[in-house]
């Protein structure tokens, strides 16, 4: 753990685009806000067997406990960092709003396949909460973001509750909990088997079932081969009456995850524990990705009114 | 088309058609290979706009004297007619004579055929309902692939899914030939003897390149590529139509065709119809009266 080195800059002016430029949003040719804020603390070692066990933190103005909302990464589980503009995409508007955010690494599929990457997410939930005091995070109010392979590890942290495989309990904490109490799953997806019959019969070209698709990388074999596996990382594997409050968007025109892959997460959630926890929003025409249509101010908004129900509530 | 699989000059694909506006069809998968020694070999699929299927298979063969055109040229739109009527279409390519000679296109249209089989859950396509439809040099496939069943000469397995069947439920042929070393004669007769350097006979035919060597020289190699080689007391559903005019392929090889299955199929799987004074191509058979009648027919036997 070391604190991010020299004087924390006012926000707004510093960041990757240079010190002094004033907010960079938007950018021409960017269909993501731009991040402008600096992480306190980099590269947190959440665990000890491989560098990519790390996330930064980021503070929002004020004492805390502050509730926490842990961003995971996409990039088709084979690359993707912590510190990538995509990646910090919307942690301004979660301080703006008083939320902490802490953008995880995770093993990717050269290095480890699967279920490491849900395990090294699980364990930096535990690390998080375990840390709780020391940096101010309220660890009653934690909440996941992701997008696109990250979607599908938050998918997992909000349905696979108390899972031994998937805990990863040896990489560190084993007496914390890895539960989130609110998911933000975006176009993410879940039973890789059923992807390319989805893009099908939307109009799509499949490629998942392919032996180098990213899926199959991430479980060392060609899908199709091998369901066991693919099981293991399919949120709809786990979902129970006990999953977290799920909000799920997704682009119907999404050509590289089809949006049915959220639908049929959906619906397992809604026939699990009822319709009051979980929101499904199809983003008409939008594609993969986060363009516009996730970042429009009104999405923004719900978005923050999903998180304050479920991380500012007291009860 | 990939420019390296431009054909060269010939009399036989003087005009080739343009490629056909397809972007109307919501569905569809286009250049899937279906084995790989060729960039020919590949394949587009169309599906209908709604639903899940398993859809009824057309497989579209284009024609062009063995030797041009494509898949996705202007010869696909009367199969995609079938979409309206709950087919998939799956337009292929096939080894042209230029690149490879007899028997490689037979050997290609089945391997895509046992490709549509082996990828029918994936794509929505029902395994057991396909049917070929071609014009012309894909009339002649359509024709092969309808009666060459079980051939092993016919049959490439090394091109992939080799355990899967190449058996057709039903063949639409439209002016295909049957037997390549009457051609001239029959033409002769009806007055239609195509002028010295044009004629079937002769050694730069399309006949002769696609055999490898003048076919008048070679009679048993052109036996076993004649269609009618493989009659045999069993065979799919028939649907025969020919312009009477025809002053390419001879409308009798559809007539002698139709007279041998009738005698295996029974008239209750067999229609023929001979289109007075329509000539090779005509525009005719593409009217949507007239591929109404082909979908007709397909729904008895594939629905």
């Amino acid at each position: 753990m070391k604190p991010f080195p020299g004087e924390l800059p006012p926000k707004g002016s510093g960041g990757p685009f240079g010190a002094g430029a004033p907010p960079p949003m938007p950018v021409p040719g960017l269909d993501f806000p731009v991040t402008t804020a600096l992480p306190q603390y980099v590269d947190l070692a959440y665990a000890k067997i491989s560098p990519a066990q790390k996330l930064d933190l980021y503070l929002p103005t004020g004492n805390g406990p502050f509730p926490l909302v842990m961003m995971v990464h996409g990039g088709a589980f084979l690359f993707g960092d912590k510190a990538d503009q995509p990646s910090l995409a919307g942690t301004d508007f979660l301080l703006e709003h008083g939320f902490a955010v802490a953008n995880v690494n995770y093993r990717l599929s050269g290095e480890a396949r699967a279920p490491a990457q849900i395990q090294d997410v699980k364990t930096a939930v535990r690390w998080l909460r375990a840390h709780a005091k020391e940096y101010r995070l309220d660890p009653d109010k934690f909440a996941a973001w992701g997008a696109s392979a990250g979607a599908n590890l938050v998918a997992l942290l909000g349905t696979a509750i108390d899972i031994p495989a998937l805990e990863g309990a040896g990489l560190g904490n084993p007496h914390q909990s890895s539960r989130v109490q609110a998911v933000v799953d975006w176009f993410g997806p879940t039973d890789f088997l059923q992807m390319d019959r989805q893009l099908i019969e939307l109009g799509f070209p499949p490629s998942h079932d392919d032996p180098d698709s990213p899926e199959s990388l991430l479980i060392d074999a060609p899908i199709q081969t091998r369901p066991d596996l693919v099981k293991v990382v399919n949120p709809l594997t786990y979902v129970t009456l006990e999953a977290a409050p799920f909000l799920i968007e997704h682009g119907t025109n999404d050509s590289i995850v089809p949006y049915l892959q959220s639908k049929i997460l959906f619906d397992a959630l809604v026939a699990a524990a009822g319709t009051e926890r979980v929101t499904f929003v199809p983003l008409e025409g939008a594609s993969h990705g986060g363009g516009p249509q996730f970042w429009s101010p009104g999405n923004v908004a719900l978005v923050l009114g999903f998180l304050d129900q479920y991380l500012r509530s007291t009860a | 088309m990939d420019r390296d699989l431009t054909p060269p000059p010939h009399y036989g694909i003087a005009e080739q058609p343009p490629a056909a506006d397809t972007s109307f069809v919501k569905r569809r998968f286009l250049d899937i290979a279906y084995a790989d020694l060729s960039p020919s070999q590949k394949l587009d699929i169309y599906l209908p706009d709604e639903g899940s299927g398993p859809f009824p298979v057309i497989v579209a063969i284009h024609g062009g004297a063995f030797m041009g055109c494509d898949k996705a040229d202007l010869q696909v739109l009367p199969m995609l007619a079938g979409l309206r009527r709950g087919y998939a279409v799956v337009s292929i390519n096939y080894r042209l004579s230029w690149q490879a000679k007899f028997p490689a296109l037979v050997q290609d249209a089945k391997a895509a055929v046992r490709w549509i089989r082996a990828n029918a859950g994936r794509y929505f396509l029902e395994a057991k309902k396909v049917a070929a439809w071609g014009g012309s040099a894909g009339g002649y496939l359509a024709t092969m692939l309808g009666l060459s069943s079980g051939v092993d000469k016919l049959e490439d397995l090394r091109l992939g899914n080799p355990h899967q069947s190449c058996d057709l439920q039903a063949v639409v042929s439209w002016y295909g030939p049957t037997n390549f070393l009457n051609m001239d004669a029959l033409l002769a007769e009806s007055g239609l003897l195509p002028p010295e350097g044009f004629r079937h006979s002769e050694a730069n035919s399309p006949e002769s390149l696609l055999l490898g060597a003048q076919i008048t020289t070679i009679p048993e190699r052109v036996r076993a590529a004649n269609p009618e080689t493989y009659l045999r007391p069993t065979a799919p559903p028939f649907f025969l139509q020919h312009g009477r005019a025809d002053a390419v392929v001879p409308f009798q090889h559809s007539l002698q065709l139709a007279e041998k299955l009738m005698q295996s199929i029974g008239k209750e799987s067999l229609q023929l119809e001979l289109l007075e004074g329509a000539a090779h191509a005509d525009p005719r058979f593409e009217t949507p009266e007239n591929v109404n009648k082909v979908l007709d027919f397909l729904d008895r036997f594939l629905k």
